[in-house]
């Protein structure tokens, strides 16, 4: 996305895009991280984007529009509907504050289910 | 993964573990120094030779184009619709949901899910054993009405069917009845 002013041009790179789309998400109750597939992982890779700060975002963006894939880990026992309008609203207003874009859809896959046990096994491994 | 792209790419890998396996040999100074070399002359002005590692290299950029544009999708089911966009959920998602919901249950143990999906929603298969003297009918029906309503409940897909199928039966101890009858 690149927006022209008196003094000169304002260039958005999709990745800023994609690491405000997910640190939205993330702020959601209920979701308990994003989820890249190891194919979305090497081709990542491949084409030089920093995994884990865009890992289960992919953003299409215009000069204008943009629209934003999040795949999306839940913690178990939360309403996904509820989770996933929450998700949508958030990124969208944050995307829209950010960077002046208009968001035209944000699309939420649920890929996996967390549990209580394996959010406190993580929370165990990240103090040690 | 769809079936043909799995014969495609079992096909390119057994043709990648002969050539390598080939090399491999070659190069511990098997099969003759002039073996590999005098093959490779046999393709020389061979067109149905180039025809083939032709369609192979097709093939394979085949692969690499659905990998990196498409993806090997993992099969999903819609949530919703809305004005923002669209929600989706994986069947291993949902299958996550249904193991914890099943684990929740008495006298039902070792279960095994396994989902689809057709027009009418999501068919979900459940397999287990049983605890000795329980009352099957009953304990299959509460789990059919238990696992529909909190899928539904969370997660606004509609379930078609949720078919329940004991293979075995388990006692106090967890021992299998069914071995102990054998022996």
């Amino acid at each position: 996305m690149s927006e022209s002013s008196e003094v000169g041009t304002i260039k958005i790179a999709n990745e800023v895009i994609e690491i405000i789309a997910k640190l939205a998400a993330s702020e959601v109750d209920g979701v308990a991280g994003m989820s890249g597939s190891v194919v979305g992982g090497i081709a990542e890779m491949l084409k030089g984007k920093n995994k884990n700060l865009s890992k289960g975002v992919e953003v299409e963006a215009g000069e204008e529009r943009a629209s934003v894939n999040l795949s999306v880990i839940v913690e178990y026992g939360t309403s996904i509907p509820d989770i996933a309008w929450k998700i949508q609203k958030k990124v969208k207003q944050a995307i829209e504050n950010m960077t002046g874009l208009e968001v035209e859809e944000i699309n939420v896959k649920v890929q996996g289910v967390q549990f209580k046990d394996e959010i406190i096994e993580e929370e165990e491994e990240e103090e040690e | 993964m769809r079936a043909i792209n799995r014969v495609i790419l079992i096909l390119i890998t057994v043709i990648f573990m002969f050539l390598t396996i080939l090399f491999s040999l070659y190069s511990f100074g098997m099969g003759g120094e002039e073996a590999i070399p005098s093959i490779i002359y046999e393709f020389y002005e061979s067109w149905e030779f180039g025809l083939l590692f032709l369609i192979l290299f097709v093939i394979g950029a085949w692969i690499l184009y659905r990998l990196f544009n498409v993806g090997f999708r993992e099969p999903f089911t819609r949530i919703n619709q809305n004005d923002l966009g669209e929600v989706d959920i994986t069947l291993n998602a949902l299958k996550n949901l249904v193991k914890g919901i099943v684990t929740q249950q008495e006298g039902i143990s070792d279960i095994r899910t396994k989902l689809g999906t057709d027009d009418s929603g999501v068919r979900i298969l459940l397999r287990g054993k049983v605890k000795t003297k329980t009352i099957i009918p009953s304990l299959t029906e509460e789990l059919q009405e238990m696992v529909k309503a909190y899928i539904e409940d969370t997660t606004g897909v509609k379930v078609s069917e949720v078919r329940v199928l004991i293979d075995d039966i388990f006692d106090e101890k967890g021992n299998k009845k069914k071995n102990e009858n054998r022996e």
